[in-house]
């Protein structure tokens, strides 16, 4: 079992004492950072899959260490052979894990669903999107969007599009060169921080010098080519 | 006036937008703005057939064609937010909601997205998609029992559910109980 309790235990009562390479190996804070990222962001951005899996691997061998130590703790013989302070440690140490897989399980839940409600809410735009160029959504993603797309249209249709004009009932129209298809708002502002040196970025007849640890307000539109060298915040 | 019946429509859908509960479906509305949109579409097909080219005419067929396209939008509009929000109660209490309140396709919508979100869940078994959306303080809570239910087994043991008993338990294991409303939390 890969599990690294050490850290786990190093890690309690340390808050805020880490530095930020410490605190950004972890898979979990990676993908909350990814969450967060996710939350502000108009549109889906860059599937974190291998990160994902990470946490998802990560939560397994957790709970075997628990399924492990729970097992051990109702073994009564086992038990008497530990002594009371070992007994004490391997019940710290099992909370703490427990503890420490729940908030796993929260971060890899909130990324999950935080796409999931930005598919609802724009899911014509991201399947016209998957169409053109491939990547935005997972392939579970698609299912999802896909299926519940089906079943709106289908409730559209039995509500009261069947009782239009053949010629209305459509939902992807683009009558008079107005799209049905709702896009997002890439003009939305964000509030990023800075990994590197970027420059100076000319935002309109504006402009701004980036530096590396600066914190801005931005409209997204302004920073979307240059996400890989921003954090979201 | 045409249109009118449609605004009746927006206008619900602003006012019920922060409710917790669906209100009725407004099934005679919307049935209302079906039939109006069906004589505009007869109003613009005869206009067109006898405009040739009288500009007065065919500007008349033009706005039938608006306003048919403008009840098309509110009715969209009016659906989508019930969808939406009954989107959001399926994933926070899976079946376990009031469908009195909605129309039989919304019915129908419900059931199906059920099955959906079973099946995504069946994908991502280890984080428990449908859980809590609080990120977790506490372990362990305290919670009240609402309502005699029997015997519930939970993935590290049972419990017997009967009215104003109290239990000390992993907050996970309860979740799915709060949300069917069987248990609430104690606040400390």
């Amino acid at each position: 079992m890969n599990l690294d309790l050490e850290s786990i235990i190093n890690s309690v009562g340390r808050r805020g004492t880490r530095t930020r390479a410490e605190y950004t190996t972890a898979p979990a804070q990676r993908l909350k950072q990814w969450w967060v990222a996710e939350r502000m962001a108009p549109h889906l951005l860059e599937y974190q899959l291998d990160l994902l899996n990470e946490v998802i691997t990560n939560c397994r061998s957790l709970r075997d260490y628990i399924e492990e130590t729970s097992l051990t703790l109702l073994d009564e013989a086992a038990v008497e052979s530990l002594g009371e302070e070992t007994l004490r440690d391997v019940k710290i140490k099992l909370l703490l894990v427990e503890t420490e897989l729940e908030r796993a399980k929260f971060v890899a839940r909130a990324y999950k669903r935080t796409r999931m409600a930005k598919i609802d809410l724009l899911p014509y735009y991201y399947l016209q999107q998957q169409e053109s160029q491939s990547g935005i959504m997972s392939k579970d993603e698609w299912v999802y969007c896909h299926h519940r797309t089906e079943l709106e249209a289908s409730s559209y249709y039995k509500g009261f599009l069947n009782a239009f004009p053949t010629e209305l009932q459509g939902l992807t129209d683009e009558d008079g060169h107005i799209s049905m298809i709702e896009t997002p708002d890439m003009d939305k502002p964000v509030v990023v921080r800075v990994n590197t040196d970027i420059g100076t970025l000319k935002i309109g007849s504006e402009e701004v010098e980036l530096v590396k640890n600066g914190v801005y307000l931005l409209r997204f539109s302004a920073v979307s080519d240059y996400l890989e060298f921003v954090d979201i915040l | 006036m045409y249109g009118d019946l449609a605004d009746k429509l927006i206008a619900e859908a602003r006012r019920s937008e922060n409710l917790e509960q669906i209100p009725l479906y407004q099934t005679d509305i919307v049935r209302a703005v079906c039939r109006e949109t069906r004589q505009l579409s007869a109003l613009e097909d005869q206009a067109l057939a006898t405009a040739g080219s009288d500009r007065t005419k065919l500007a008349t067929a033009g706005v039938y064609g608006l306003c048919q396209r403008r009840n098309k939008r509110c009715l969209l509009a009016y659906h989508r937010q019930r969808l939406l929000k009954l989107q959001k109660k399926a994933w926070h209490e899976q079946d376990s909601f009031e469908t009195s309140n909605l129309s039989p396709s919304e019915q129908v919508f419900v059931r199906e997205f059920n099955e959906v979100l079973v099946n995504v869940k069946d994908m991502f078994e280890d984080i428990d998609l449908t859980g809590s959306m609080d990120p977790p303080r506490e372990m362990y809570v305290e919670v009240r029992c609402l309502q005699d239910a029997g015997e519930i087994q939970t993935e590290y043991g049972v419990f017997d559910l009967s009215k104003n008993s109290q239990f000390y338990v992993r907050q996970s294991d309860v979740h799915r109980l709060v949300q069917q409303k069987l248990v609430e939390l104690v606040k400390k």
